[in-house]
């Protein structure tokens, strides 16, 4: 499933920071980001929320620059020409219960500056086609089920056609298959676009993701491939009759064995890491077991 | 039980909604004393009448309960919890009409303040407040909604308008003091405020089934 | 940490269709639409058009002063103005009530814009309002009965409530992020037009900033004497308006120039228009009252119809037929010199204390009688009524009830030569509560129990046998003097005995 980073980056930023409430809660990130899915995965409260919002200029950083798609979001006229080249599904993203799923795409787009009626209307039935809703178009948003309505959230995301997409854990409280759909959908969106994929499920990162950047504390501790970060658990995972004392995370499987991540004894059963093991590393120690990309 | 749980309904209430609404009423009680219009009797009892409305609309939101799909499954009634939110507010809502009627009497010579009937304008007071409570009441038994509050109000605000512009004059509500109808009216006043509290407490239980949708997913119900 | 000044790998986005402006217009459009098809607007239109449209109404309506009529659309729109209000709050506080303001930050279009377009969504409604307006004010003036002229104004302002609700509605919205304070608002409103502003006497202060300028109870007056500042009334709701649209889109980020010069110069004429209006009526208006109430003959039309001539302000000339309809029938049932005395009926006003003064109307001079500036209904009782006191007594001064057998003639000449004349004697009774009593021009004509059976009884017989008994014996009956004993003999009826409350009675 991953494919080869692009080469130029679309989005670009240095020393971001931003306290929020007397915490960090972004503290010097720089990334650069390229076409293709990039995954950002983390713990609750490690400002995953807080840097999307930054990257699509929903607040400003206390310090750092950044760009979109070579636009500059620290001056006005920089801030209007990213939004017009972004499309951000924010965590929680709400809804107009009164109004269908065609007129609430409708009222983004305007809202995007698209004001010719024609091709206004034509681009919201091309993304409700392309989320699979066109058969609900009419429905009142009231009347749709979680999972539609999230589909229309990501629906308002890819209006216009934006070349960056933010999207804030746009798989939570969807059923397997409903999440199925849409990594789907994100792939599909992952072509030609860059899009930056802020989650908790790390099987979506190990299938849609070309990259993956984990943060915590409000810092990045691995900017990466997939594979790479997988393999910041080669040699750490094995697996033991009990629990082990250098194991930092450890628990019984269904074969009744002990699957140990940490650092292993001498002359332990090594069995092969998962992205899960390296995310748990990574996340793990003080310094940031940052890898060059 | 009960006295456990007035301590959480009291930090769970939406208080600044309900001092927003009974703060306008106060300032409009006050506006007689502050710019010194002698006002007659017909008019004071307007005043009065207004501002019992300025409450009311802030008692719409007396049953909105942004927790309530986690607290609609605790083992607590649905009629007493209620209750004891009502009671509160109540109890609140009654001091506060007490000073708006002090307000108002410290605007108006004796002589007037004895020709205004401040019994009967509670008695109306007391059934607008009905009308929010029965609305809410009927809103939270009926829908599935956090926050019937809104929705409420602007009920509030217009069933009592349009029932003042429309109704016949034989059954008028909104009878100056000293016309012929006033005892009938007040009797009528009466009469909705018992029906607006009956509404109220039949509306109180949880249904055994449910009406419309099921809660499908909503934007909050979680945390 | 160095600014990253990397040239970007994508082409920006297809040229953003940028025009702001345009974006406002789509996004007015979309809104425009959801404020008029609101629940609430919809149904208090629909409230609104039910009781404009409701079968039935007084005979008084088939003869509207259009001078009046135009000032009557007002009130309604003062009850639509708050619920507007609120529809438009709604709309604005729509994406903070359901969480999208957090994803909709992020759109392109600048908040201060979609304040624009929250602005501007609120004509339609108020275009509807005005072509509702349009609808009254036009059915009124195409009924025969009219007279009068109305002000463009006095029309204007129930449009412009409704805009200065709506705008109002936008500014709370930008202003406070709760539903609550829109309701409030619309109880201040109400009960700042209805109460405060309504009592006050006329030039305060109250009344010149009140959304509506009420002016209530009195009869119609001719336009000129009107005095209502109704341009600089409209023209303050306008400056209202502007004022809370500037602030709503200052308050949302909008801080060019152009708007704050907007918001100066509407403050400006806020204040102006509330000055301009305190100092209403004109002495010109004045002068003109004092003559019209002192001295009504220098600036009415006269007519002469056979003996009798017909002198009213100008604008109520058309009415003269109606008015020669009635005395003609009084006329032609009474007999002796008084059918064919020769009479002024004039027109008379008491304008001093403009529309809602008191209506108390001096005596007609001797060999005149008063007709009101009304028509319709039990007005054209009363009228009748004042023509059957000029037939009979001649003076127009009250001097109690009256015992004997003119009162009884009087008020049955005016019944017989009203239209309906036995069911608005019954309707004036209820409405007055004082069976028996006709709210004449100048003073009231009103009998005792014992006249008002004897009245009773003769509408109960046939009608052609009590107007020939009355012509044969018109002489006695209209005598001073004559009892109504006698008068009921005459008539053919019997009188009750004086009851207690019959004697208590003072009389004429």
């Amino acid at each position: 499933m991953t494919r080869p980073p692009g080469s130029r980056p679309t989005v670009s930023a240095a020393g971001l920071a931003l306290r929020y409430r007397g915490t960090r809660a972004v503290d010097d990130v720089t990334l650069r980001l390229t076409e293709g899915v990039t995954g950002l995965l983390g713990p609750n409260g490690a400002g995953k929320t807080t840097l999307l919002r930054i990257l699509a200029t929903a607040t400003p950083p206390d310090n750092g620059a950044f760009t979109v798609l070579g636009h500059d979001p620290s001056t006005v006229r920089g801030r209007q020409d990213a939004r017009g080249a972004l499309g951000y599904l924010p965590q929680n993203p709400g809804f107009h219960p009164d109004f269908t799923a065609f007129e609430f795409i409708d009222y983004v787009a305007i809202l995007k500056e698209l004001t010719d009626r024609r091709t206004r209307h034509a681009e919201a039935r091309r993304v409700l086609d392309a989320v699979g809703l066109a058969d609900v178009r009419g429905k009142r948003i009231r009347k749709l089920s979680g999972g539609m309505r999230q589909r229309v959230a990501l629906a308002a995301a890819l209006v216009g056609d934006p070349k960056f997409l933010v999207l804030d854990e746009p798989t939570v409280g969807l059923d397997p298959e409903q999440r199925m759909r849409f990594r789907e959908l994100i792939a599909e969106a992952g072509e030609g676009r860059t899009v930056l994929l802020s989650t908790h499920q790390t099987e979506d990162v190990a299938m849609l993701c070309h990259r993956v950047v984990v943060m915590d504390k409000g810092r990045v501790r691995f900017d990466g491939t997939a594979a790479e970060l997988t393999a910041v658990a080669d040699g750490r995972v094995w697996s033991s009759a009990e629990r082990q004392p250098g194991a930092r995370a450890g628990w019984r499987t269904g074969t009744g064995e002990f699957r140990n991540v940490g650092d292993p004894p001498a002359g332990a059963r090594l069995v092969d890491p998962t992205l899960e093991d390296g995310y748990l590393l990574a996340l793990g120690g003080d310094t940031p077991a940052e890898v060059a990309a | 039980m009960a006295a456990a749980l007035v301590r959480p309904t009291l930090r769970s209430l939406p208080w600044r909604l309900f001092a927003s609404g009974w703060g306008v009423g106060l300032v409009m009680a006050a506006v007689p004393v502050l710019f010194s219009m002698e006002l007659s009797a017909p008019v004071l009892v307007n005043v009065v009448r207004a501002v019992a409305l300025c409450g009311a609309v802030g008692m719409a939101f007396v049953l909105d309960d942004p927790a309530r799909h986690t607290t609609g499954v605790s083992p607590v009634p649905r009629p007493l919890r209620q209750a004891l939110r009502v009671a509160v507010v109540w109890a609140v809502g009654a001091a506060w009409w007490a000073a708006v009627l002090a307000v108002i009497r410290v605007g108006v010579e004796p002589a007037r303040w004895s020709a205004l009937p401040s019994g009967a304008v509670t008695v109306e007071a007391g059934a607008l407040f009905g009308l929010a409570l029965a609305l809410a009441g009927a809103v939270v038994r009926f829908s599935e909604t956090r926050l019937p509050g809104p929705a409420v109000a602007g009920a509030v605000l217009a069933l009592p308008i349009a029932a003042g512009a429309l109704l016949p004059p034989r059954f008028a509500l909104f009878v100056p003091p000293g016309d012929p109808r006033w005892a009938n009216s007040h009797l009528l006043w009466a009469g909705v405020l018992i029906t607006m509290f009956a509404t109220w407490m039949a509306c109180g239980p949880e249904p055994r089934r449910r009406f419309g949708g099921g809660l499908g997913f909503r934007r909050g119900a979680v945390g | 940490m160095t600014a990253v000044t990397e040239a970007p790998a994508v082409a920006p986005f297809p040229a953003p269709t940028g025009d702001a402006r345009r974006a406002v217009l789509a996004l007015a459009r979309v809104e425009a639409r959801r404020l008029l098809l609101h629940p609430l607007v919809l149904a208090a239109l629909a409230a609104y058009l039910t009781v404009l449209l409701w079968p039935g109404g007084e005979p008084e309506d088939a003869y509207p002063v259009l001078q009046d009529i135009d000032r009557e659309t007002q009130l309604g729109h003062v009850l639509l103005g708050p619920v507007v209000m609120i529809a438009a709050n709604l709309a604005v506080l729509r994406s903070h009530r359901r969480g999208t303001d957090g994803h909709f930050a992020v759109l392109v279009l600048p908040p201060w814009q979609r304040t624009c377009a929250h602005l501007l969504s609120v004509l339609p409604t108020v275009l509807v309002t005005a072509l509702i307006v349009t609808g009254q004010f036009t059915a009124g003036a195409l009924k025969p009965g009219a007279v009068g002229r109305g002000s463009v104004f006095e029309l204007l302002t129930g449009p412009l409530l409704i805009l200065v609700c709506a705008v109002l509605g936008v500014l709370l919205g930008r202003v406070a992020g709760s539903a609550l304070v829109a309701p409030l608002a619309a109880v201040a409103l109400l009960a700042g037009t209805f109460i405060f502003a309504a009592s006050p006497e006329p030039g305060s202060w109250l009344r010149s900033v009140s959304p509506v300028v009420v002016d209530d109870g009195g009869q119609p007056l001719p336009s000129d004497l009107l005095g209502r500042p109704a341009g600089w009334h409209a023209l303050y709701l306008l400056a209202l308006s502007v004022l809370a649209a500037a602030g709503a889109v200052l308050v949302s980020g909008g801080r060019t120039r152009a708007v704050r010069v907007t918001a100066v110069a509407s403050l400006g004429a806020v204040v102006a228009t509330v000055v301009l209006q305190g100092m209403a009526p004109s002495d010109a208006v004045r002068e003109a009252r004092e003559v019209a109430t002192r001295d009504p003959a220098a600036v009415q039309d006269c007519e002469r119809r056979g003996a009798t001539t017909y002198c009213a302000f100008p604008e109520f000339t058309p009415w003269i037929d109606e008015w020669a309809l009635v005395t003609d029938k009084a006329r032609s049932l009474a007999s002796g010199p008084e059918a064919t005395r020769a009479l002024t009926v004039r027109q008379k006003v008491a304008a001093l204390d403009g529309p809602s003064g008191m209506w108390e109307l001096s005596p007609a001079a001797p060999g005149e009688l008063t007709v009101s500036t009304a028509w319709g209904g039990e007005r054209e009782l009363e009228f009748a009524a004042s023509v059957a006191r000029g037939l009979v007594v001649g003076h127009e001064r009250y001097g109690g009830a009256h015992c004997d057998a003119r009162g009884v003639l009087m008020v049955w000449l005016a019944i017989r030569a009203t239209r309906d004349g036995a069911t608005m004697f019954e309707r004036t009774g209820d409405n007055y509560n004082s069976p028996g009593v006709i709210q004449a021009p100048v003073s009231a004509i009103s009998l005792r129990g014992r006249e008002y059976a004897v009245v009773e009884r003769l509408l109960a017989e046939p009608r052609a046998e009590v107007d020939r008994k009355v012509k044969a014996s018109w002489a006695e009956l209209s005598a001073p003097g004559t009892t109504t004993d006698r008068a009921a003999a005459l008539l053919g009826v019997t009188a009750p005995a004086e009851s207690a409350d019959d004697r208590e009675r003072m009389c004429a």
